[in-house]
C-alpha cells in the first residue's frame, strides 16, 4: 500500500513537470514581441 | 441570503489614481485573486451589495493610460472591454480618475465612453482639491460629458464618495443609457467609419476602430468579419493618419469640457511636492538618498527576516524528525520526512524575506517615492537596454529572484522586461549565501586587511559585485543581440507624496506572497519528490549495498551510527542520483569536481542552498545542519586521492564559487521566468547561457589557479 501511495506521488510530480512544459500559450502574442 | 441579481462592474483608471483602494473600500475581505485566462497578470475580483437583491462582481482591472496598450497589464484591460458582447463582461465601467491629473485621465474615460458601454467617472482625491487650488463645478461637468460623476476621497477617514459610488453605479445600470462622447468618426472621416460599421453594426465604431487599430478581435467575431476588418487594418496610410486625429480631437474636446468645469488655481495651492521632488530626483542628492535607503532596507532584509527563518527551519527540521519517529517505517515515511517536508520547507522558508521586501517595495510605492527613483534611474538603465523601472528587479533580486522576475510586470516594452528578466538572475540572492560562506570559510584565511577590513567578507562583497556587474555585461550584450522590436517610450506616473494606506500594502503584500507560495511551490515540492525518488532508489547494486557494508565491517568494531553513515554514503553512491553524478564527473573533473560534488550539484538545481546540505550527507557528517564547524571540518580534511592534497583547496573553491555565481542553479526562478513568459524557451536559454557561462569561467579559474 505504502508502495503505491510513493509511486503515485512521484508519478504525480514527473506528470506535474512534464504538463507545465506544455502550459496553455496566451491568446495572443502581446506579452510576447510585444509592441501592441 | 441568496442574491437575486447580480451585475459586472469594472473599476478602469490610470496607475495611482486610488482605484484599488476604492475596490478595497467596496469589497473589503470578500475579494479573491485569480489570474486572466491565458495571461499572469492577476485578475482581482469581489462582491458588494448594491441594493436589496442586487450585488454587484467588481473587478479591479490593471491600471493604464489609454486603451492603447503597451503592456501586458494594459492589453487586458483592452480584451476585456473589446469582448463586452459577452455575458461576463462589465454591464457598468467605473473609470477611476485623479482630481489632480484630470486631463490625462479623461482621455481614458472618453475612450471608454465611446465604446457605449454606461460608464460612471469616480474623481478621486477630492479632499485635496482645496489644498491644490482646485475647483470643480460637478452639476456642469455631469452636463457636458452626460455621465453620472461621483466626488471620491478614499483614503480619507472616514472615506467620501463611496455610498454615492454605489448609487452611481446602480443609477447607471437601471438606466442602460450609454452615449459616445467624442463621436469621433464625425469628425475625421464619416463616410470611411461608416463603411468599418457596416461590418457588423452590433459592435460601436469605436469597438471596430479598437479591432483595427489595436489588432485585438473579440472572441465572438466571426471569421468573414475578421478578414473584412483586417482589409480596413492593412490600410495602414489612413490608420496612422486617423489614430493622430483622434487623439488630437479627444483632447480638443476635453480641453473645451475642463475649461468651463475645472479651475486650478496653483497660486492657492500649498504644495510640498515640488521641494520634495528637487531633492529626491536630484543627480547628486538623489542617488546618494536612494542608495542610503537600499542599505537601510537590505539589512533590515537579513536582520528581520533570519528570525523568523530560523524558526521556520526548525519547526520543518522537528517536524520531519517527529513524523519519522511516530510513523511506521517504511518508504511512505522516507517520502514525506525527506522528502515532501522538506521540500515544502524550501519553499516556506523564503516567505519571509519575499514578505519583508514587498512590504518595503510596497510602502515606497505607496508614498510615491518609487515613481521618483525610476524617473532618476532610467537614464542610466537605458544605456545598458534596460529601464529605469529595471532598478526594481535588480535590486529586489539580491533577496530573491523570484520575487524580482516578477516584479518586471510593470515595464512596458517587452525587450527591456526580457532583458530584465534573463540578467535579475545574475544578482546575489539569499540562497547563494550558504554556498558562499561555506566555501570562503573553507578557502579564504580569516584575516583583517589594514586592521579593519575582513578578508573573508571582502570575498563576499566582491561576489556581490561580480553579480551585479554580470548582469549589466549581460544586459548589454542581450541589448545588441535580440532582434525584438521596441516600442517602449517612458511614462511614469509622478504620483502625489502622501502616506501610505496600510490596508493597501497589507493586501499587496497577501497576494504577492501567495503568488510566489502557490506558484513556484508546485514546482520546487516537485522536483523535491523527484530528487528524493532519485537519491533513494537504484539498480540492482543499490538494494545490495546495505548487506554487503553489513558483512564487511562485521569483524570490525564500528559503533551503529558510524555503521549507518556508511550505509547511507554507500547508498547515494549507488542511487540513481550518485549514478548520475558519476556519470557527469568526466564533465565537471576539468573545473577540479569529483563525482560528490557533481550530485551536490545536481541535487541543489532544485535550490542552491541544498548544494552544502548534500555535501554534509555525502561525507556521511551526522545530519545536523547548525552544526556548521562539523561539516566544514569533514570538508577540509576530505582528501584528493590522485593528488593527495584537500579536495577543497584553494583553485576548487574559487571555481565552486565562479560556477555558483554564474549558474542557473534555481528551478523555482527558471519556473518563474517560464510564468512570466508563456514560454520555455527563454528560461532554457538562460539555463543554458547561464550554465555554458558559469563552466567556461570556472574552468579558466581553476586551470589558471591550480
Amino acid at each position: 500500500m505504502q508502495e503505491i501511495i510513493v509511486y503515485g506521488a512521484v508519478v504525480v510530480a514527473v506528470f506535474f513537470l512534464v504538463k507545465s512544459f506544455f502550459f496553455k500559450k496566451p491568446t495572443s502574442g502581446c506579452n510576447k514581441d510585444c509592441d501592441c | 441570503m441568496s442574491y437575486k441579481k447580480t451585475i459586472n462592474v469594472a473599476l478602469i483608471g490610470n496607475p495611482n489614481t486610488g482605484k484599488t483602494s476604492l475596490f478595497n473600500e467596496l469589497t473589503g475581505l470578500n475579494q479573491k485573486v485569480g489570474n486572466y485566462p491565458g495571461v499572469t497578470v492577476d485578475k482581482k475580483e469581489g462582491q458588494v451589495k448594491l441594493q436589496g437583491n442586487l450585488k454587484a462582481i467588481i473587478t479591479d482591472l490593471p491600471g493604464t493610460y489609454s486603451i492603447n496598450p503597451t503592456s501586458l497589464d494594459e492589453t487586458i484591460v483592452l480584451k476585456t472591454l473589446l469582448n463586452s458582447k459577452t455575458e461576463k463582461t462589465p454591464d457598468v465601467i467605473v473609470v477611476v480618475a485623479d482630481v489632480e491629473n484630470l486631463k490625462r485621465n479623461l482621455l481614458l474615460f472618453s475612450q471608454v465612453k465611446d465604446l457605449e458601454i454606461p460608464t460612471v467617472l469616480a474623481i478621486n482625491m477630492a479632499d485635496q482639491m482645496k489644498r491644490k487650488g482646485i475647483t470643480i463645478d460637478l452639476k456642469l461637468l455631469q452636463k457636458e460629458l452626460s455621465n453620472e460623476v461621483v466626488l471620491l476621497s478614499v483614503r480619507k477617514e472616514p472615506e467620501l464618495g463611496v455610498e454615492e459610488v454605489k448609487k452611481a453605479i446602480l443609477k447607471t445600470y437601471n438606466s442602460a443609457k450609454a452615449f459616445p462622447l467624442c463621436n469621433v468618426n464625425n469628425r475625421i472621416d464619416p463616410a470611411y467609419f461608416d463603411r468599418l460599421k457596416e461590418i457588423n453594426p452590433k459592435y460601436s465604431i469605436y469597438e471596430l476602430w479598437l479591432m483595427i487599430t489595436q489588432n485585438s478581435f473579440p472572441d465572438k467575431i466571426s471569421e468573414d468579419e475578421k478578414k473584412a476588418l483586417i482589409t480596413f487594418k492593412n490600410d495602414s496610410k489612413n490608420l496612422k493618419k486617423y489614430q493622430h486625429k483622434e487623439t488630437i480631437y479627444r483632447y480638443q474636446k476635453i480641453n473645451e469640457i475642463l475649461k468651463k468645469t475645472y479651475l486650478a488655481d496653483r497660486s492657492k495651492a500649498s504644495d510640498l511636492r515640488a521641494k520634495l521632488d528637487n531633492v529626491f530626483t536630484h543627480k547628486i542628492f538623489g542617488y546618494i538618498l536612494f542608495f542610503t535607503l537600499l542599505l537601510l532596507i537590505f539589512q533590515s532584509i537579513f536582520d528581520w527576516a533570519s528570525l523568523p527563518m530560523d524558526f521556520i527551519d526548525t519547526l520543518f527540521a522537528n517536524l520531519s524528525s517527529y513524523v519519522n519517529k511516530t510513523m511506521s517505517p517504511g518508504v511512505l515515511n522516507n517520502l514525506i520526512s525527506e522528502g515532501i517536508i522538506p521540500g515544502v520547507g524550501g519553499i516556506i522558508i523564503f516567505i519571509p524575506q519575499i514578505a519583508i521586501l514587498f512590504l518595503f517595495v510596497s510602502l515606497l510605492e505607496e508614498t510615491g517615492y518609487m515613481s521618483r527613483v525610476v524617473f532618476l534611474m532610467d537614464k542610466i538603465m537605458r544605456r545598458f537596454g534596460m529601464s529605469g523601472k529595471s532598478v526594481i528587479p535588480l535590486i529586489s533580486g539580491t533577496a530573491c529572484a523570484i520575487p524580482a522576475v516578477m516584479a518586471t510586470r510593470n515595464i512596458s516594452g517587452w525587450k527591456e522586461r526580457l532583458i530584465t528578466i534573463l540578467v535579475t538572475p545574475f544578482t546575489t540572492c539569499s540562497a547563494r549565501l550558504p554556498v558562499y560562506a561555506i566555501i570562503i570559510a573553507l578557502i579564504i584565511p580569516e584575516k583583517k586587511i589594514f586592521g579593519i577590513l575582513n578578508l573573508q567578507g571582502l570575498t563576499l562583497l566582491s561576489l556581490y559585485i561580480l553579480g551585479f556587474a554580470t548582469a549589466i555585461i549581460a544586459a548589454v550584450i542581450l541589448h545588441k543581440t535580440l532582434k525584438i522590436k521596441n516600442t517602449s517610450f517612458f511614462v511614469v506616473e509622478m504620483p502625489d507624496y502622501k502616506l501610505p494606506s496600510l490596508k493597501n500594502v497589507f493586501f499587496d503584500v497577501i497576494e504577492k506572497t501567495k503568488a510566489f507560495v502557490f506558484g513556484a511551490g508546485k514546482i520546487i515540492l516537485s522536483i523535491s519528490i523527484v530528487l528524493w525518488f532519485l537519491a533513494s532508489n537504484g539498480p540492482q547494486a543499490f538494494t545490495e549495498v546495505e548487506k554487503n557494508i553489513k558483512e564487511k565491517t562485521i569483524s570490525q568494531e564500528i559503533s551503529e551510527v558510524k555503521l549507518n553513515q556508511m550505509i547511507a554514503s554507500a547508498k547515494l553512491e549507488n542511487s540513481y542520483i550518485g549514478i548520475m553524478g558519476k556519470s557527469i564527473e568526466p564533465l565537471i573533473k576539468p573545473l577540479g569536481y569529483d563525482w560528490k560534488i557533481g550530485i551536490a550539484l545536481i541535487s541543489s538545481f532544485a535550490a542552491r542552498e541544498v548544494f552544502v546540505g548534500t555535501l554534509a550527507t555525502i561525507y556521511s557528517v551526522e545530519s545536523d545542519d547548525d552544526d556548521i564547524t562539523t561539516i566544514k571540518q569533514r570538508m577540509n580534511s576530505e582528501i584528493n586521492l590522485e593528488t593527495n592534497s584537500k579536495r577543497f583547496n584553494f583553485p576548487v573553491g574559487m571555481s565552486l564559487l565562479v560556477f555558483y555565481a554564474f549558474a542557473m542553479q534555481c528551478m523555482a526562478t527558471l519556473a518563474i521566468v517560464k510564468r512570466e513568459t508563456k514560454s520555455w524557451k527563454w528560461p532554457l536559454i538562460q539555463f543554458v547561457g547561464m550554465g555554458v557561462l558559469a563552466y567556461i569561467c570556472s574552468f579558466i579559474v581553476f586551470q589558471t589557479l591550480s
